[in-house]
């Protein structure tokens, strides 16, 4: 099992007030799984998806990612642990604007402390496998929005991580380039990868195998639809 | 690879925001240049103080009714010595003479300011020397015409001048002055001898003076006045001897007890240095800390600069984060930047303050010269401050919660 989770919770306390956004929830995913996480804002996916992605712990219940129990982690565990395990994709794509698109993927294999050398070839690497080996030397500002979240996923997938965790990862494209961003997905997926994302458009999760519906922070529908 | 990438963010804010970027380093480049360029002119005058006052003359010493310097070293025995000392006269000249076996001359000494004039032509405040006839044996008086005063002149007081050059040439201007006679204030006196162009020392022009006979100045400005008494030693290795002989001979004349104090004064060359050390030692304090607030202001501005960068990449630090950037990376970042920041304002200051020390010394007499120590300080202490005032910012950056940082616009 990839993905383990028990009883998680997330509680806020907002002044003498308890908010929970994740009341509990209970979850298994496998390697190679394709899964979409839905519900309404306020429903706690943003929550989940935080702790799924080891950006933060929970307040309570147990996580355990790839075999290791992550959810009493200290702060540069946890920052080891998303280097390695996870691949994020933003809706905003969240690149450095001064940064090329290579040095852009390269900055995950920083933080792993990989040589120079072997950081250019994985960076053309993965480049090339979301055809923009064109696009290598190209800032930000002169990408499309499609070509920026394709850099976003070359830098996601550049650590080899056990997950991709994607949040609305076509919200700031138009449908086209949404669609080609999706299929970018299925390949991915096909190719043997693990994807979580976060999505509240339908037909944005239909491009999933597996569809968790949350509400109040707790797992309302889970779905195969393979 | 990270000190370089994090030198690059920093060049890359300088080269974006050049005029937010000199402001904030304005305090390090004020302090860095006001360091530069006054331990370059320092270190040049000190050369100067060295060579000039150590070379010339460092065997001679002078006995005077009180040292003049103590008033900035010693106010309060200074003004001790005023009311206390007794003042020197011609006859202590004589006794001395007969009392210092390691001395090769001595010769009374006794200085006043005048105007000269000789027909239509006047110089003013020209410093009136009288003397005895050993002076030119002590001092440096190289003739360029006629002769020196001499020993029979003295004892008579006859009216005699030996012109300094600046004298002769504004006097004088084409024809011999020899066997004319000037005017000293209202008396008139024969020209005996010109002395050769003596040039500057640090501006101040070295031949505007008249050497007179000593007993011919008495007579002229009063009989009451104090003298000074010039020692020039038979050698310089014999020079403490002769001050101690001289030191001896005073107390004896002035009938001192063992545990009284001096009531005269011995200046030596090297207590000329030792007071030229003590006022650089002053100024180098003072500008220390001035410096050091200059340094503390500039270190203030940037690490506002700096909370400010924070601020604006918080969504940059929750992205490298997540991308696995542990707090140590994002630490290391700022400070690399701040610190490249805080040193290019050392390095624009060192630059500046050596042109500025230049310029000095072109425009005016002031040497200066280029002491490496003042670079390697300049740069240490940018360095230092740019870790210093960098933590702060750093640390903040570094302790922001992921999920915040990433949602923040």
């Amino acid at each position: 099992m990839l993905i383990k989770v028990r009883d998680v919770k997330k509680i806020y306390e907002v002044g003498i007030q308890k908010i929970e956004a994740v009341a509990g929830i209970d979850l298994e995913i496998d390697r190679n799984e394709y899964v979409a996480i839905m519900g309404p804002s306020g429903s706690g996916k943003s929550t989940f998806m935080n702790l799924l992605g080891c950006l933060d712990t929970p307040s309570a219940g147990d996580y355990w990612l790839n075999g290791k129990e992550v959810s009493n982690l200290s702060d540069d565990e946890l920052a080891r642990i998303r280097n390695r395990e996870i691949g994020f994709v933003f809706q905003t794509f969240n690149l450095l604007p001064r940064a090329t698109a290579a040095q852009n993927v390269e900055l995950p294999l920083i933080y792993g402390g990989i040589s120079a050398d072997e950081r250019r070839d994985r960076a053309a690497e993965v480049l090339e496998s979301v055809g923009l080996t064109d696009r290598a030397k190209h800032r930000p500002n002169e990408l499309s929005g499609g070509q920026r979240q394709r850099v976003a996923i070359a830098r996601a997938m550049v650590n080899r991580p056990s997950i991709i965790l994607a949040d609305e990862p076509t919200g700031n494209l138009d449908s086209k380039t949404g669609i080609e961003i999706m299929s970018l997905f299925d390949t991915i997926h096909a190719a043997g990868n693990t994807i979580v994302m976060v999505t509240h458009e339908e037909h944005i999760a239909d491009y999933a195998k597996r569809v968790i519906r949350l509400l109040d922070g707790k797992i309302e529908e889970d779905i195969r639809t393979d | 690879m990270q000190i370089f990438q994090g030198m690059n963010i920093a060049l890359r804010a300088l080269h974006e925001n050049k005029l937010r970027t000199f402001l904030t380093l304005l305090g390090n480049i004020v302090g860095t240049m006001s360091v530069i360029a006054v331990v370059s002119l320092i270190g040049g005058i000190d050369d100067y103080v060295k060579e000039k006052v150590a070379g010339e003359g460092s065997n001679v010493f002078t006995i005077e009714r009180f040292n003049f310097f103590e008033a900035i070293t010693d106010l309060d025995a200074f003004l001790e010595a005023i009311a206390r000392n007794p003042r020197i006269k011609l006859s202590d000249v004589e006794y001395m003479r007969e009392r210092i076996p390691s001395a090769s001359y001595v010769a009374a000494a006794a200085s006043s300011d005048a105007q000269v004039s000789y027909r239509d032509e006047w110089v003013d405040r020209i410093s009136i020397r009288g003397r005895s006839e050993e002076y030119p044996m002590i001092e440096d008086a190289p003739l360029f015409l006629g002769r020196h005063i001499s020993r029979l002149e003295d004892q008579k007081s006859v009216s005699v001048a030996v012109l300094g050059w600046e004298v002769y040439t504004r006097l004088f201007p084409r024809g011999d002055p020899l066997g004319t006679r000037i005017k000293i204030g209202r008396k008139h006196f024969t020209v005996t001898g010109v002395v050769e162009d003596l040039g500057t020392v640090l501006g101040e022009s070295k031949n505007r003076f008249v050497y007179i006979p000593v007993n011919t100045f008495l007579k002229t400005y009063g009989a009451r006045t104090s003298i000074e008494i010039k020692v020039k030693a038979a050698d310089i290795t014999l020079l403490d001897q002769a001050v101690d002989e001289a030191t001896m001979a005073m107390r004896i004349r002035h009938g001192l007890r063992p545990m009284e104090d001096d009531d005269f004064a011995i200046v030596t060359s090297e207590n000329l240095i030792s007071l030229w050390e003590k006022i650089s030692t002053s100024i180098f304090n003072a500008l220390i800390f001035i410096v050091s607030i200059a340094l503390v202001v500039g270190g203030v501005v940037l690490m506002n600069v700096m909370l400010v960068s924070v601020t604006e990449r918080t969504k940059e630090v929750g992205l490298r984060k997540a991308l696995g950037a542990r707090k140590a990376n994002i630490i290391w970042q700022f400070i690399v930047e701040s610190v490249t920041l805080s040193l290019i304002g050392g390095i624009i200051g060192i630059l500046t303050g050596f042109s500025i020390a230049a310029i000095i010394s072109i425009v005016s007499p002031l040497p200066y010269v280029v002491a490496p120590w003042s670079i390697a300080a300049g740069l240490i202490v940018t360095f230092i401050i740019g870790i210093v005032f960098g933590t702060y910012p750093a640390s903040k950056a570094a302790n922001l919660d992921p999920v915040v940082a990433l949602h923040s616009e």
